[in-house]
């Protein structure tokens, strides 16, 4: 289980929400490293990702300086606000080309670590291809670890839902991927 | 290259596996990044306090003066009844800042506050109140008293700040009365800051400072208004009336057991029935309402009862609480074994798809309908509720089929369960909602979203195709723009960056519908 859902008790974020340093400390703490690898998994860069995160919590500040910001399920909406980020860099920069399957080139053996690396370029490749509500389903149920419950808190969709788009966006996934290499040429 | 769905499947699951594992992040970077947050977090604690954090470092101290108000006021009335009575009060309301019964009129307003019984009467002279110093300020301006304008100016904003204290009371305890409230005041702040302005133009500079503060704060607060009125929305929308949870949410043929069903804004009573859907083969025995959230039933499954889920819903009066479901398993020894480690519902037998999942009164549509685990077949039955009819059914394969249904005009509005039969198996576990007939009537709620300050729209047009291109504009008019021969729609919530003219090469980006019309939603040059 690569996500225990922990949320910070109310009164920490009561706290931060007047602007109380340690409290923001504390939520920074709690959850920079995970919306780093998040922002990681998706975007393939260190740099990117340090922005995406260092953008993701600097809304939170504002909106809890204007008054606003979550009231309870922090974790939720500081991954809203990543994947919106997100969605918004796919959309400002052009979408990678896919890379070819490196299984699929037969004249010689690639190595583990270029395999490695050409999968993680074709899958967020692929995932820059679906929808945005499709992407953020696949992303947290497959890669953060998440349960159907929490996603359907997440993006305030019902559990049904959730199922529905985490179907719709694998059978996509499987079209780019596996049937069609050349979806996206 | 094709894949059997069990070799597509473990494929992705290896490349999920490789985007999972992520390289550390430099420790330094790290570091860097949160002495930046910090640093930011210092500046905002630095800047002007918003008005809500004026407002939280007050409420500690506000019965105080309002204490020493009622004692002031006692006194200053009990001088005023003595020197002229109530003619003198009344005399009073015209009374402008620094006018000797100027004090009296201030007195006998904080006196009505202090003997309101409730918040609510509070509110209302508050509200008048606000409107009396805006028109103090105009008067003074009119009989050019610049210098004592900053005394009503000081009054409009603490009675905004008590009016500011009742909202954030009545949303803490979920009174409908805030929404009320927020919008008389956001009307009156809209006027008053008409009128500030207006009066700002006319006034020599050196008075100007106490108008502007006062357009300031009602800027300010109707800004914070309007957020709140966001989350009064929010919490308002937060209370729909659903299942949270079924323990346990399963059950095998044969056997006999206590399920407790737990709601969200629901009001469960000795009077709830619980239905299961479809009912065959599950007898409720007994409800017990454990309070307005909790349920007990006990049910008994019969041996032959049909395998699959069965949606569950609690009526209480004109309640329906919905939204989980409960499996019937095989016997214990019969039970297919889940894989291990295998959390994705990949082996349950559901439906899992239904699209689309939304028809209009009158519509004839064809919906694919798709399951995992089930073995739909030429026998196969469809329903997708009351007051649609099925006209014919496809079936493509065990896990997929396609339905042609109609919708009656009268068919009622709202969800209804999707259920497959196929033989013994009955499956549900989606929804279909009937939508009025009429196409689009409904205005744009303009959900408020905190957190899409990335843009993205927070909409499920799941047949819509977000699409970006670049091209020549050939002939622009207020609804259609010619780019690249393509007709791209143009509607209010386009965003137009740049004085564009025919010939200039832009970017779109647009929404392809599935009816191949393209909606604008961005058009810029292209650099």
């Amino acid at each position: 289980m690569y996500n225990n859902f922990v949320e910070p008790e109310k009164a920490l974020l009561l706290r931060a929400r007047r602007l109380d340093k340690q409290a923001l400390a504390e939520i920074y703490d709690l959850f920079s490293p995970r919306l780093y690898r998040y922002a990681l998994r998706l975007l393939g860069s260190p740099v990117v990702a340090e922005e995406c995160v260092a953008d993701t919590f600097e809304r939170l500040l504002l909106a809890m300086h204007r008054g606003g910001g979550p009231r309870e399920y922090l974790q939720a909406y500081l991954y809203r606000v990543a994947h919106n980020w997100v969605t918004d860099y796919y959309r400002r920069n052009p979408l990678p080309e896919l890379p070819l399957d490196p299984n699929l080139q037969a004249d010689h053996e690639p190595s583990q670590a270029l395999v490695e690396d050409m999968d993680q370029q074709r899958l967020r490749s692929a995932l820059g291809c679906i929808s945005p509500d499709q992407r953020q389903v696949i992303v947290l149920k497959y890669l953060e670890g998440w349960q159907n419950e929490q996603i359907s808190l997440a993006i305030s969709k019902s559990i049904g839902a959730v199922k529905a788009l985490q179907h719709r966006g694998l059978i996509s996934l499987q079209k780019i991927l596996l049937d069609e290499p050349a979806a996206m040429e | 290259m094709s894949h059997s769905p069990e070799e597509a499947y473990l494929r992705l699951r290896e490349l999920f596996h490789r985007l999972r594992v992520t390289p550390p992040r430099d420790p330094k970077v790290a570091a860097r990044a949160r002495e930046l947050f910090l640093a930011k977090v210092d500046a905002v604690g630095d800047s002007r306090p918003s008005f809500f954090l004026l407002l939280i470092s007050r409420l500690n101290t506000f019965e105080k003066p309002r204490r020493f108000a009622w004692a002031v006021t006692s006194i200053l009335l009990a001088v005023a009844l003595l020197l002229g009575g109530a003619g003198a009060a009344y005399a009073s309301q015209s009374a402008l800042p620094a006018e000797p019964l100027y004090q009296l009129k201030i007195a006998i307003e904080d006196l009505r506050l202090t003997l309101s019984t409730d918040e609510a009467g509070d509110a209302n002279l508050l509200l008048q109140f606000i409107q009396r110093r805006v028109d103090e300020m105009a008067s003074l301006a009119g009989h050019e008293r610049f210098e004592d304008i900053s005394i009503p100016v000081a009054r409009y904003n603490d009675s905004l700040l008590q009016l500011a204290t009742i909202i954030l009371d009545y949303i803490e305890r979920g009174d409908s009365r805030a929404r009320e409230l927020i919008s008389l005041l956001a009307e009156a702040l809209a006027e008053h800051e008409k009128v500030l302005s207006t009066l700002l133009e006319t006034l020599p500079a050196s008075a100007n400072s106490g108008i502007e503060l006062a357009i300031q704060i009602s800027k300010e607060v109707f800004e914070s208004e309007e957020m709140t009125q966001g989350e009064v929305e929010e919490e308002a929308s937060e209370g729909d009336v659903e299942i949270k949870d079924i323990q346990p949410d399963k059950g095998l043929q044969g056997q006999t057991l206590n399920v407790e069903i737990v709601g969200e804004n629901t009001h469960f009573s000795a009077a709830s029935v619980v239905n299961f859907i479809p009912a065959n083969g599950i007898d409720v025995n007994t409800v017990v309402a454990n309070n307005s959230t909790s349920i007990t039933v006990n049910v008994t499954i019969e041996s032959s009862a049909p395998l699959g889920g069965r949606q569950v819903t609690v009526v209480t009066q004109e309640e329906t609480a919905s939204g989980e479901s409960f499996r019937i398993e095989e016997e214990v020894g019969n039970s297919p074994e889940e894989s291990e480690g295998n959390n994705d519902e990949f082996g349950e037998i559901e439906l899992i798809d239904v699209d689309p999942d939304v028809g209009r009164q009158g519509q004839t549509l064809t919906v694919v309908i798709i399951g995992e685990g089930t073995h739909f077949s030429s026998n196969s039955q469809v329903s997708l509720g009351s007051g649609i009819a099925t006209n014919s059914i496809s079936v493509q394969s065990s896990t997929q089929l396609t339905v042609s249904v109609t919708v009656a005009n009268s068919a009622a509005l709202g969800d209804r369960n999707v259920i497959v039969t196929t033989g013994s198996e009955i499956v549900g576990g989606q929804e279909f909602r009937v939508e009025s007939g009429a196409a689009d009537e409904s205005g744009d709620e303009g959900e408020r979203n905190d957190e899409s300050d990335g843009g993205e729209q927070d909409s499920d047009q799941e047949e819509a195709q977000e699409v970006i291109f670049t091209g020549t504009v050939e002939s622009i008019s207020s609804q259609t723009w010619t780019i690249n021969s393509k007709h791209v729609a143009i509607t209010a919530q386009t965003e137009i960056k740049d004085d564009i003219e025919v010939g200039d090469v832009v970017e779109v980006r647009a929404l392809l519908m599935p009816d191949g019309t393209l909606v604008a939603e961005r058009i810029e040059l292209n650099d």
